[in-house]
């Protein structure tokens, strides 16, 4: 009897144990960044490496020869090794985990050392390891940080998708999932820690208000009477990829508020542009989208069809389904003025890649730039997006930052 | 039995109480209500066939969201779901902040099915409201309800029912259906409305006192019912 006893409190105890994990990041002892000191400059990039994958009904395959992705990988490198940024906010890495642990290798190659943690968001159907039915498929999120910040993995925090479950090396998926990747690095000069999270929000059928506001038009001249139906088609795009940032910002909330972190960086391919509403609710949500801050004034366009050769090439493709269902109970004319319409929408250059930000450290300015713009020797640059690169630049107390910064 | 014996079943059963303790409700459970009623109610009313509930969500008075109502059969007395009330204050034209509503199974053979279901719900009346501020009401029972249209072609001449203090929309499995809400308990939840806020407060406090009692994390849904209400059907 008194051994049960023993062991009904050695259970309890360790249910306890296990259940007290809301520790603060400060109570985790000193780190030598908080004797360091603070950085002259310090850079965050975010960046859409671009799978090479192609995408169909059925399957997944290689959209590239092995040779184009080393290509597009060395480009990359090249840029990074210019640019030296102390954190980078990857998308479309694939495949993980060796492609981000080449990321590392190939960076400490050139003299520069980062840690990375990375989380899956597209694995198909994966039983372990090379098991899969989908091989070459194992895509999704990572962060590299330089050494010295102390990087750590907090969780893959699961944002949209019902079905399925990706992990490093086995995972299932029925539907598009879609995954916040949280982590935490240190800062020199501070003891206080910071939330970092890289994601890719949901990938619907995208437009902005000009070619919605057209399709508008038409329906109040009584000539695309589906108008609500592709309407609320879109909507749906759009309430998936909030819902999405509020399981994310939530979960970073709670982790600030429990463990006590210093601010909250947001960054990725948010497949959302300025006039969507999803802008406002990261508005609303009180992050800051840095562009305001350090973009000068200027439109720093993320997927420009005109600039970038990747996209461009996308511009023949195929008209969505939905639309095409949409019209086509309309005739010729109306069908052929929403198809030249929609063209027109896919040639438009957009911001669709961001780095938001809940608090802005003070004595720092800010300037934000495009990343990744230089070529290949055929005219193409490493991905289909540019990345967004946000340099922080140490000001005395009281001086005044350029303007636009 | 010695007393050392009884001394350890009391401490472990305070210590098996203490990880109770860590994974009670937390604020971000509470904002997840907000946000999760914020798009039920988005989802409702962005939908071509909810034509009747675009054009009359301007005539309400309040607005009963319950994101995830679980349909237990048979289920007495336990809570099936959280959900939020919002008030519409005719003088100022704005909306309530929202305030926590529980749902319970009010009578004994209640059947409403296996499955978990959105409901919208428009309160159309004075009556309807003075009901379910501050206090415990059974839909259908203290108030009337009936469940609203839905359809492309049905809008404002349909009235589903005279007298009506309530219409409620309802979704399960992503078909909107006619689910009975009948028997249903609907309680203010004044511990999660004080957590939400941060001190103490009330269902009641926080919908007749629209703009003093107000959460800056429920921007988001007051802005949504307040375009829905303000929008061109």
């Amino acid at each position: 009897m008194f051994s049960r006893s023993i062991f009904f409190l050695w259970f309890c105890a360790s249910i306890v144990a296990c259940s007290s994990t809301a520790s603060s990041v400060r109570d985790q002892g000193e780190s030598p960044l908080a004797s360091a000191h603070p950085p002259v400059t310090f850079k965050f990039l975010t960046y859409n490496a671009l799978h090479g994958l192609t995408t169909g009904r059925f399957g997944v395959a290689p959209g590239e020869t092995p040779e184009q992705n080393e290509t597009r990988f060395q480009l990359l490198m090249k840029q990074l090794e210019h640019e030296r940024p102390d954190v980078v906010f990857l998308q479309e890495v694939n495949p993980l985990p060796q492609r981000a642990e080449r990321y590392v290798t190939a960076l400490e190659a050139l003299g520069l050392r980062y840690r990375v943690v990375y989380q899956v968001d597209a694995c198909g159907v994966r039983l372990s390891g090379e098991k899969a039915l989908f091989p070459e498929l194992n895509n999704g999120l990572a962060i590299l940080a330089r050494e010295e910040l102390e990087l750590k993995k907090i969780m893959g925090l699961q944002l949209s998708g019902d079905l399925g479950n990706c992990k490093t090396s086995s995972g299932f998926q029925l539907r598009e999932l879609r995954y916040g990747l949280i982590a935490d690095i240190g800062l020199p000069g501070t003891r206080a820690r910071y939330l970092l999270a890289s994601t890719h929000l949901h990938s619907g059928f995208e437009t902005g208000g000009q070619f919605m506001g057209m399709l508008a038009d038409l329906y109040r001249e009584g000539r695309f009477r589906e108008y609500p139906t592709f309407k609320w088609e879109i909507e749906q795009s759009r309430l998936r990829r909030i819902g999405e940032l509020n399981v994310l910002v939530r979960m970073l909330n709670k982790l600030k508020r429990e463990r006590g972190y210093a601010g909250i960086i947001i960054a990725g391919d948010l497949n959302f542009e300025q006039d969507f509403p999803e802008y406002e609710e990261v508005r609303l949500l009180r992050f800051t989208d840095t562009t305001l801050l350090g973009g000068q004034g200027r439109e720093l366009y993320t997927a420009d069809p005109i600039r970038n050769g990747w996209i461009r090439m996308e511009e023949g493709a195929a008209i969505p389904q939905s639309l095409l269902d949409a019209i086509a109970p309309e005739d010729a004319s109306v069908r052929e003025r929403i198809v030249a319409a929609y063209r027109d929408e896919m040639r438009r250059p957009r911001r669709i890649d961001y780095i938001l930000v809940d608090a802005i450290p003070p004595d720092y300015c800010l300037r934000q730039t495009l990343f990744g713009l230089e070529k290949d020797e055929k005219g193409f640059p490493a991905s289909d997006h540019y990345g967004v690169l946000n340099t922080y630049s140490r000001v005395d107390p009281g001086q005044a930052c350029p303007v636009g910064s | 039995m010695n007393s050392a014996l009884k001394l350890a079943r009391v401490s472990a059963f305070l210590l098996i109480l203490a990880p109770l303790q860590l994974y009670a409700t937390d604020l971000s459970d509470l904002e997840e209500v907000v946000d999760d009623a914020r798009l039920t109610f988005a989802r409702f009313v962005g939908n071509p066939d909810m034509a009747w509930l675009r054009k009359n969500v301007k005539e309400a008075k309040g607005l009963l969201i319950l994101p995830s109502l679980l349909k237990a059969g048979y289920f007495v007395g336990g809570s099936l779901g959280k959900g939020v009330l919002l008030l519409h204050d005719e003088r100022t034209g704005e909306w309530s902040d929202p305030a926590f509503y529980t749902v319970t199974a009010g009578s004994v053979g209640l059947q409403i099915g296996l499955r978990r279901s959105e409901v919208v719900a428009l309160v159309m009346t004075k009556r309807g409201i003075e009901s379910m501020v501050g206090a415990k009401i059974m839909l259908g029972g203290d108030i009337n309800l009936t469940v609203g249209p839905v359809g492309r072609g049905v809008s404002g001449s349909t009235t589903p029912a005279l007298n009506a203090d309530v219409v409620a929309f309802s979704r399960s499995d992503g078909a909107f259906a006619g689910l009975s809400l009948r028997g249903l308990m609907i309680l203010p939840d004044d511990g999660w409305n004080s957590l939400y806020h941060g001190r103490s407060t009330s269902a009641s406090e926080i919908l007749l006192n629209s703009t003093s009692v107000r959460h800056w994390y429920s921007a988001r849904l007051r802005a949504a019912v307040a375009k829905a209400q303000n929008e061109e059907p």
